[in-house]
């Protein structure tokens, strides 16, 4: 950070500090770096040069999460990237608990997948009947779920604060995947796929 | 591709640098953001907040504030897990709840509902992990990636408890 004065920069590494730790989204005004236009963009600055981005929720508090291209490269190298249990069981939470309910009306339109209906863990367990995994196997994916943060602490089962760190690109890409898993016969099921497919065959 | 971006963030899912990776270059920029690269337990390498990455800034004061109690409750987890004042793993534990209260009553602090209280907010911050439902408590991390201050701070409070 040559040239940037010595305030600045503990308010600058004081924002990341908090960033990083928080659980849940800031919101702005409690931090001078995130307030500030001219400190907020060498904070963004600082981030990319770690792969990171600052990401804004629905309500406009601010949290950390990867850079698009890094998170390509994480993923491609298989870093990062969770077993296929985990990836089925938070899948159907994301499905049960946001998806449906706000394709029902029965949450707000946006596309914010950190908070969502609570389900019990009888109810995800009965989802995954007679599917080949044991209910020991589906308990454990979730104890690893709560501890990355994907799935919320406590007693019931809701998405968690780390699904508020998905950039823009990473929500929608999301309800995309959704949609190509339930309704993958349908024309907007192709039109996703057709899309992917041309934007892989271009790279 | 700034592959020094894509190993920063790859070390903060727990993935170490490949080898032949520019481990001065990688020092300097993770100084950019207060950190710095250390040896974990295991001897893998990891990010780590060093003392400027939290300048006065004690990280307990921030979102909620600072209170002794919580860093009583953090020293007497990491002496039920046989904690001697070297960084902590992210993950580690279970400590039940009952062996907390039992510390803190042996300590003259004999009320639950603080200690709940000070787990939420310590769990809020990413400094352990908490299940409320099993009474059951993990490193956490956001503990194990604060820098040297911090721990001599806790390693005096555990001392004055």
């Amino acid at each position: 950070m040559a040239g940037v004065a010595s305030a600045d920069r503990l308010d600058l590494l004081e924002a990341l500090a908090a960033l990083r730790a928080s659980g849940e989204p800031l919101v702005p005004n409690t931090l001078r770096a995130l307030a500030d236009s001219r400190l907020r963009e060498l904070l963004e600055r600082l981030l990319a040069r770690s792969g990171r981005v600052l990401v804004s929720d629905s309500a406009g508090r601010l949290t950390i999460g990867y850079d698009d291209t890094v998170a390509d490269a994480l993923v491609a190298r298989g870093i990062g990237v969770l077993e296929p249990v985990d990836r089925a069981v938070l899948c159907l939470v994301l499905l049960l608990s946001v998806a449906a309910p706000r394709a029902r009306g029965q949450l707000p339109a946006c596309d914010d997948w950190s908070s969502g209906r609570r389900l019990s863990s009888e109810q995800l367990l009965g989802h995954f009947r007679g599917q080949g995994l044991s209910r020991d196997a589906i308990s454990d994916s979730v104890t690893r779920l709560k501890h990355l943060g994907l799935l919320r602490a406590g007693q019931d089962i809701a998405p968690g604060p780390s699904l508020a760190r998905l950039t823009p690109r990473r929500r929608s890409e999301l309800w995309e995947d959704l949609v190509l898993i339930c309704a993958p016969t349908s024309s907007r099921a192709s039109f996703i796929a057709g899309r992917r497919q041309a934007t892989k065959e271009r790279a | 591709m700034d592959e020094i971006a894509v190993t920063l963030a790859a070390l903060e899912c727990g993935h170490g640098p490949a080898p032949g990776v520019d481990r001065p270059a990688l020092a300097a920029r993770a100084q950019e953001t207060g950190r710095s690269l250390a040896r974990g337990r295991d001897g893998a390498l990891q990010l780590v907040l060093d003392d400027e990455g939290a300048p006065g800034w004690d990280v307990l004061a921030a979102p909620v504030p600072v209170s002794e109690h919580r860093l009583c409750v953090l020293g007497l987890l990491l002496g039920e897990l046989g904690w001697t004042g070297q960084r902590p793993q992210a993950g580690s534990g279970p400590v039940g709840c009952a062996r907390l209260a039992e510390g803190l009553r042996s300590r003259g602090r004999d009320d639950t509902s603080s200690l709940i209280t000070s787990l939420r907010s310590l769990a809020q911050l990413r400094l352990i992990e908490y299940d409320q439902a099993r009474e059951l408590v993990w490193i956490g991390p956001a503990l194990s990636a604060q820098p040297p201050a911090f721990f001599a701070s806790l390693a005096n409070a555990r001392e004055r408890a």
